[in-house]
């Protein structure tokens, strides 16, 4: 009897353990799509045997312990990886708006302003008692005091939504921060679920800024890039972005830490907000000073009102009042071929206009063109590192299918053991009955 | 998934740049342009931004010149009415100098002469597009006025008009120079001429000033025909210039259409394979093959 109840009870576990794992590969299944999803599998342990005088008799098997297949040091390279290409997407994205200021060909914004307002002044130059020459330069003239203006509002615009973007980005790092807090504070124990979680916030924190993770056991740790701690055990510190004197900063509960960020989106935020953008804006303005000065050095009274590209105005209120030269001769064209030679002149670092804002044009460009580079080589290696992730973590159907089928013949042998011992005890006690009756 | 997931991104990518591919080609096809953006080739760029300057500016040199030429055109055909009225006006003097000439005779052709020479006061002051062509900078009232029957200069100097990069000429010829200072301009001679006549008397010494004013207008009026070849030439070489900066806009930026259109049809054919890869992959699974 008792060597029958120990094969009734290992029948059991063996049923009980089948229904595991067929569990498991439910969930697998189920989590098929779920990139944050590790594949989880679970290890079969025999149970303690007994022991009968001389024999050792089996007792079944139990579930031993169900792990998640991941690789802990590729996923912080991909976090890593994700940053990078965070911050070059981001900065493509702030620089492709302001790509726009510079038409490839030059044949619309301002460098075509430049050229219509210089070809006006040509055109005046010969035919200087001519009105409609007069209303061209007129019309050239406010047209390349509005371009000036729509680069820098541009420009403006630009810097505006970047700086809103980077204060969005901030406030879902602070939420990640804590909830990446949170779960330290709830972790009972590192199971493969905790995992899962952890391995999501720590990609979508990565995706924000540059953070080093220290795990230990169930807890992690989250540090900048240079040790400035954000995460430790169930507190977490608070970030804020700040502009002082136009120079973009984020700080830590208070201690700066602006530095220690170079990549994620909001590397590519300070970069687009304490570089390029500022850079490009100084430009312009150098640009729109040094057309203005030029010209109204050679005009010999204001023609050119304002103190940048954002506030350049024509000063001349009509186009009748337009000088053509300097007497009061109909046919003096001295004044719009001194105008008109300045195309050819140093007017801004020792450059023409159009040289300087074509220098502008490349180095727009080139940044832009630096980025993509550095974003696409980034996605490369991402993609690689992805496809080895998946290989460890990923799902495969098929396996999960010649598993349910190996699980699934195990539960029926299991289960025709069952059957066999049931008959057999039935057998057993046919037996006692004819002989007691 | 796992092999599976890794095969169907790969379709997918395949699938994206397929698609990257035939959106660049049509829009180089469309456009016939290379570039689309400054990051396309950064040097490119600034390279046509500068070419695009010099065709603006080759522009504005070809169609001030035309400006300027028109108005020597009409400056030289005045003058040519001029030089045949001074021409005229020599052969009336000269016959009038005849000792055999009648005091009639004389007093007809002093008449005459008093035509021509309101008539060359107006060939003087002529007009064009509503400026005077022979007041220099002062165009807007007439070169020459008579003040107590002097005719005296009103104008000024001509004005310097740029017809090419660097190459500057004279707006034309100031109106005292192509017909006399004051005191001893052609004006001058034709009524000291006519006084001489009213009064029967030859006017021998007034012919030599007349045939030097006349002098003085041919010598320079020839100063416009070759100001308006000057021109000419210009424009030529502007035109040339012009053909040279197009052309090199378009060995930068215009778009290869051959292997475009090419490129647009390999991308087409390699996005119907991966698509037809990708339905066939999706359906794979060794699900299919479980028992039912």
């Amino acid at each position: 009897m008792s060597s029958l109840g120990t094969a009734l009870s290992a029948a059991q576990s063996a049923l009980s353990v089948n229904q595991s794992l067929i569990g498991i590969t439910g969930d697998n299944i189920a989590n098929l799509d779920n990139p944050d999803y590790a594949r989880r599998q679970a290890t079969v342990e025999e149970m303690p045997p007994l022991q009968l005088g001389q024999f050792t008799i089996g007792t079944g098997v139990k579930l031993g312990q169900i792990t998640s297949m991941r690789d802990a040091v590729l996923n912080l390279r991909i976090a890593a990886e994700s940053s990078d290409i965070a911050k070059s997407s981001h900065f493509v994205d702030g620089m492709t708006q302001v790509a726009n200021l510079f038409p490839a060909d030059g044949s619309s914004g301002l460098s075509a302003a430049l050229d219509s307002f210089w070809a006006s002044w040509q055109g005046l130059s010969s035919d200087p008692s001519s009105s409609g020459a007069r209303e061209q330069v007129f019309a050239a003239s406010q047209s390349l005091a509005s371009a000036f203006r729509n680069s820098s509002s541009a420009l403006a615009a630009t810097t505006s939504s970047t700086a809103q973007n980077l204060s969005q980005e901030v406030t879902q790092a602070n939420e990640l921060l804590s909830r990446i807090a949170d779960l330290n504070g709830s972790a009972a124990s590192d199971t493969p679920m905790l995992r899962d979680q952890q391995d999501e916030l720590i990609g979508s924190l990565a995706k924000i800024m540059d953070i080093s993770v220290l795990r230990n056991g169930g807890l992690l740790q989250i540090t900048s890039s240079s040790g400035a701690l954000l995460v430790s055990g169930i507190s977490h510190k608070s970030l804020q972005s700040n502009v002082t004197n136009g120079v973009y900063g984020i700080s830590a509960n208070g201690y700066d830490i602006t530095s220690d960020i170079g990549r994620g989106s909001i590397g590519g935020e300070l970069q687009l907000l304490n570089q390029a953008l500022p850079g490009l804006q100084s430009r312009l303005d150098t640009l729109s000073t040094g057309v203005a000065a030029a010209v109204n050095g050679a005009y010999g009274h204001p023609f050119f009102s304002g103190t940048g590209a954002a506030s350049m105005q024509l000063a001349v209120p009509d186009s009748s009042q337009i000088q053509s030269g300097a007497s009061n001769l109909a046919g003096d064209n001295s004044i719009a071929l001194a105008v008109a030679d300045l195309r050819t002149s140093s007017v801004v670092s020792g450059q023409t206009a159009s040289q300087y804002h074509a220098e502008s044009a490349f180095q727009v460009g080139e940044q832009i063109s630096y980025a993509t580079a550095q974003r696409d080589a980034a996605q490369q290696m991402l993609d690689s590192m992805n496809k080895q992730r998946q290989s460890v973590e990923g799902v495969s159907i098929d396996q999960e299918a010649a598993n349910l089928m190996q699980y699934q013949r195990a539960y029926s042998a299991a289960a025709r053991i069952l059957t066999a011992i049931d008959e057999m005890l039935r057998t057993a006690m046919t037996i006692g009955a004819s002989t007691t009756g | 998934m796992r092999a599976d997931l890794s095969l169907t991104s790969n379709l997918v990518d395949a699938i994206r740049n397929a698609k990257e591919t035939q959106d660049e080609a049509i829009q180089q096809l469309s456009s016939g342009k290379r570039l689309r953006s400054i990051s396309d080739d950064p040097a490119a760029a600034a390279q046509l931004i500068g070419l695009h300057s010099s065709s603006a500016a080759l522009d504005a040199y070809t169609a001030g010149t035309a400006t300027v030429r028109a108005r020597f055109a009409a400056a030289d055909s005045a003058l040519a009415t001029g030089v045949q009225l001074a021409t005229r006006a020599v052969s009336l003097a000269v016959s009038g100098s005849n000792g055999t000439v009648s005091a009639a005779e004389r007093q007809s052709i002093a008449s005459e002469l008093q035509g021509v020479q309101d008539q060359l006061l107006a060939t003087a002051n002529s007009q064009f597009n509503g400026r005077y062509l022979f007041s220099g900078e002062a165009d807007s009232s007439p070169a020459f006025a008579s003040v107590n029957g002097a005719v005296t200069y009103q104008g000024s100097h001509p004005a310097t008009v740029e017809i090419a990069d660097g190459v500057q000429i004279a707006n034309g010829q100031a109106g005292n120079a192509l017909f006399g200072s004051d005191g001893s301009n052609i004006f001058d001679a034709l009524s000291g001429m006519i006084q001489s006549l009213s009064s029967n008397s030859s006017p021998q010494n007034s012919v030599a000033a007349l045939q030097s004013s006349l002098n003085q207008l041919i010598t320079n009026r020839v100063s416009y025909g070759s100001a308006m070849s000057a021109m000419d030439d210009a424009v030529t070489s502007a035109t040339d210039s012009k053909q040279r900066v197009d052309t090199e806009q378009n060995q930068i930026d215009g778009a290869d259409m051959t292997t475009a259109a090419s490129a647009l049809t390999q991308a087409q054919v390699a996005q119907s394979a991966a698509s037809a890869a990708f339905s066939k992959v999706a359906s794979m699974s060794l699900f299919d093959y479980l028992p039912r």
